[in-house]
């Protein structure tokens, strides 16, 4: 039978026994979908409790999903998941995810995803072309940056080969490191790179000849093209123009980028051939949102290094594979407080001074290299509070919880503008969650506090009632009502979209400007209108030819989040009282005041009622926050209602 | 050589293209039902750490080398838009169409189907019946379909 969507198999590396083999992709695929769905039921399979990320028994579990390859907006993504170094006070199973084109050579070589376990024994990297599958000696590029290993590996297997790989960070198994692609696709939070290093596996290049074929063609284009044109000048900003300003891209050699396949958007631009500020020479690298905060020319982030040296401070994190997003929104912001406390005051004996592009460079590498204070930063903050035993207060208002910093929750993060009441919507993503809920999880938080500049707040709460089921989902005056079933939404419309996968500055498609009322909508001959909230279930069906119904689309993303606590449950034993772990977090005075015109914090009685109620509706334990047998057997679950059975005793 | 009638042609504007690849999976799609840049008639060369990138499309020659070169006269000369495209059922494989294609050094104008055995090229979506699909879903514009008799040069 001709599978569509999928390709059908799963590569198995063993880097102990230097072993390949492959498995069944469509064992998985109807319940889990794929990407993080089916890595999810791979770790539950495989990855039991005690497992730290740098043994060798760790599953690096790489997975594309049906629509990785595919025409499909803004698909072109891979899940990293397995036990991660950066999760605190412990490791534990999470996900990571990047854009790129690395996932759909993957599928194009017939492959939907690798799960890598073991160590080899001295440094390798993987090569896979088609059916050929090697693991060849990694001793040249072995210390190289990511860069310059993307280079040795495409003069060695030709310039079309997509390369996954790490820099030194992840070989001196640095918590904040990066698996990169391309100059700045990278799977950033976990530190799936120090997983990598600790496997002594450099790089994964591929080449795929194959293609990813389509249930139902005709229909899948027409989706897409439809999908395509609502989205295009739906943008509050409208459409940025396709061409930047002459005078900066001469100067610049600035140019328009789309980072991952398939994707009709852009959010970032590719600066060529900038000449360096901290070194001579030129800078080339694609610079994403987070990494314009390099430059700093903002209120909390007071410096300003000039274009020039962001470009090179992005380039050379980038090279070294360093997390932009822990490092700018979680060790330089404690840094910066650090110093202006006279806590930490100088690395190494040179002043702490970001307005110095030199001094950022030194300290990057030092990180990355693991160099004097280098390598106690390198553990990243809540690992470095435990270490000097300085600063803890500090970190505690930058990390909400798990040893991620903040992110559009209205208090750590002081890029975002998040306000009371969305981040109580943010607070419910983050308090069940393993990680930052939201490389995935933009869809309320930012979503609104961008549309709200340019709807009013009557016509975004009729686009809530449509998508989260009550217009008080959306409205400021209920600010703890009706606030769980947004939450459980893009909880679940996460799992959506690292699942299928699809990129989450794109998705979900609920706001057009194209519509009077606001809410995205595409009408095609063969279907009639389709309201934004649907759009993900169409081009599944259309690519994967399953017919299932919306709902049970739906409830694949709710089987995979709640087996995601089943793992948390066994491996780690998560409990409703680590769950509460965020609250203090929330309690801080937040950054900005909304609506109300006055800084609001968390109440946490009204917030415990919350709490409740997400339980309920989750069909989790009160009590416990256990996934309760009959929810585990309704999502067909009974072999891991067994287990949790078994652990109750 | 005999001239044959001119074609249309799509043309890219190159500093525009942002290298998505959507007009390699709408051609792929839309023609073959499967995505992938090895079953598209139009290909983006990408260089991805020097940040280059852009669409090659067949230029559908005035003095095509793949229609005088093809022994068994497989491609023929579309009468409505001017493409010159194979045709898949007298195609042999034998490949000497893409050989011939000046153009074709990265094989991204002329390419094997290694499924049927057989070769491709843009037809220009005569065979859908609508204008150059790539065109259609390129997002930036960076795609436009000039007609045979608006075409000047060669």
């Amino acid at each position: 039978m001709t599978i569509h969507g999928w390709v059908g198999k799963i590569l198995r590396v063993d880097l102990t026994e230097e072993r390949v083999s492959t498995s069944d992709t469509m064992r998985f695929a109807e319940k889990y979908l794929g990407g993080r769905g089916i890595a999810a039921r791979i770790a539950w399979d495989e990855t039991g409790t005690g497992v730290d990320a740098f043994d060798a028994d760790n599953r690096l579990i790489i997975m594309t999903g049906p629509l990785t390859g595919t025409l499909a907006p803004s698909s072109g993504r891979t899940a990293f998941c397995g036990v991660a170094p950066q999760a605190y006070p412990k490791p534990w199973y999470t996900r990571s995810n990047m854009g790129g084109w690395f996932g759909s050579e993957l599928k194009y070589a017939g492959y939907d995803g690798i799960v890598i376990k073991g160590k080899a024994e001295k440094p390798v990297y993987l090569s896979i072309r088609d059916g050929v599958v090697e693991l060849l000696e990694a001793r040249e590029i072995w210390g190289r940056d990511t860069f310059s290993t993307q280079k040795y590996l495409m003069d060695r297997h030709g310039g079309d080969v997509k390369v996954a790989c790490i820099g030194p960070s992840g070989e001196n198994l640095v918590r904040l490191a990066v698996v990169q692609s391309e100059t700045e696709n990278a799977a950033g939070q976990g530190g799936f790179g120090a997983v990598m290093g600790s496997k002594n596996l450099k790089a994964i290049v591929v080449k795929g000849s194959g293609t990813v074929k389509i249930a139902e063609p005709q229909d899948f284009l027409e989706l897409c093209l439809a999908i395509n044109r609502d989205f295009q000048g739906a943008s509050p900003q409208e459409r940025p123009s396709a061409r930047p300003d002459a005078g900066i891209a001469q100067a610049y050699g600035l140019r328009g980028i789309a980072c991952s396949q398939s994707c009709p958007w852009r959010c970032g631009w590719m600066w060529r051939n900038v000449p360096g500020t901290a070194y001579p020479g030129i800078n080339t690298t694609f610079m994403m949102c987070v990494a314009g905060l390099f430059r700093g020319s903002h209120s909390f982030y007071d410096w300003n290094v000039g274009q020039e040296a962001s470009v090179e401070l992005a380039a050379v994190s980038n090279k070294l594979g360093l997390n932009h997003w822990s490092l700018l929104l979680g060790l330089v912001p404690w840094l910066k407080e650090c110093k202006a406390r006279g806590l930490i005051t100088e690395v190494d004996g040179e002043a702490i001074d970001f307005s110095n592009p030199d001094f950022w460079v030194r300290l990057m590498r030092k990180i990355s290299y693991r160099e004097g204070l280098g390598n106690i930063l390198a553990e990243d903050v809540p690992r470095i509070v435990d270490k000097l035993g300085k600063g803890k207060d500090i970190a505690e208002k930058l990390y909400p919880a798990y040893g991620f910093p903040g992110h559009w929750d209205g208090h750590g993060d002081k890029a975002n503008p998040v306000f009371f009441p969305l981040w109580v919507v943010s607070a419910l993503q983050w308090f069940t969650d393993t990680r930052d809920p939201f490389s995935s999880g933009h869809g309320y938080s930012q979503n609104l506090t961008r549309w709200s500049r340019v709807y009013s707040w009557e016509k975004l709460a009729k686009i809530g009632e449509e998508v989260y089921g009550s217009t008080k989902s959306v409205d400021p005056n209920y600010p703890y009502e009706y606030k769980v079933q947004p939450a459980i939404g893009e909880q679940d419309e996460s799992v959506l979209k690292d699942s299928l996968p699809l990129c989450d500055q794109v998705w979900p498609r609920f706001y057009s400007t194209h519509t009077e009322d606001g809410y995205a909508r595409i009408t095609l001959p063969k279907h009639g209108t389709i309201g934004g909230k649907s759009f993900e279930y169409h081009l599944y069906v259309a690519a994967t030819g399953l017919k299932l119904p919306e709902e049970e689309f739906r409830r694949c993303a709710e089987r995979v989040f709640t087996l995601e606590r089943a793992i948390q449950v066994r491996n780690d034993g998560r409990t409703r009282e680590q769950d509460l772990a965020i609250i203090p977090y929330f309690e801080t005075e937040e950054n900005l005041p909304g609506p109300s015109e006055k800084k609001e914090s968390l109440d946490r009685e009204k917030f415990l009622r919350l709490v409740d109620e997400y339980y309920e509706l989750r069909g989790w334990d009160k009590t416990s926050g256990w996934p309760t047998r009959e929810k585990l057997m309704e999502l067909g679950l009974a072999d891991v209602a067994e287990e949790l059975e078994k652990l109750k005793g | 050589m005999n001239a044959v009638p001119r074609s249309g042609v799509v043309i890219a504007d190159k500093s525009i293209c942002h290298g998505c690849g959507i007009c390699e999976l709408a051609c792929s799609l839309s023609h073959k039902g499967a995505c992938g840049p090895a079953l598209s008639s139009i290909g983006v060369l990408r260089d991805p750490l020097a940040g280059d990138f852009f669409p090659e499309t067949c230029k559908q020659c005035q003095f095509p080398s793949c229609y005088y070169t093809c022994p068994v006269e497989a491609i023929v000369i579309e009468p409505k838009t001017g493409a010159r495209v194979i045709d898949g059922e007298k195609c042999k494989g034998c490949g000497a169409c893409a050989k011939a294609c000046p153009y074709n050094e990265l094989e991204t104008i002329i390419r094997r189907d290694s499924e049927r055995g057989i070769y491709f090229k843009c037809d220009l979506c005569t065979g859908l019946n609508r204008e150059p699909i790539c065109v259609e879903a390129c997002p930036w514009k960076a795609l436009s379909y000039v007609p045979a008799n608006e075409r000047r040069g060669k």
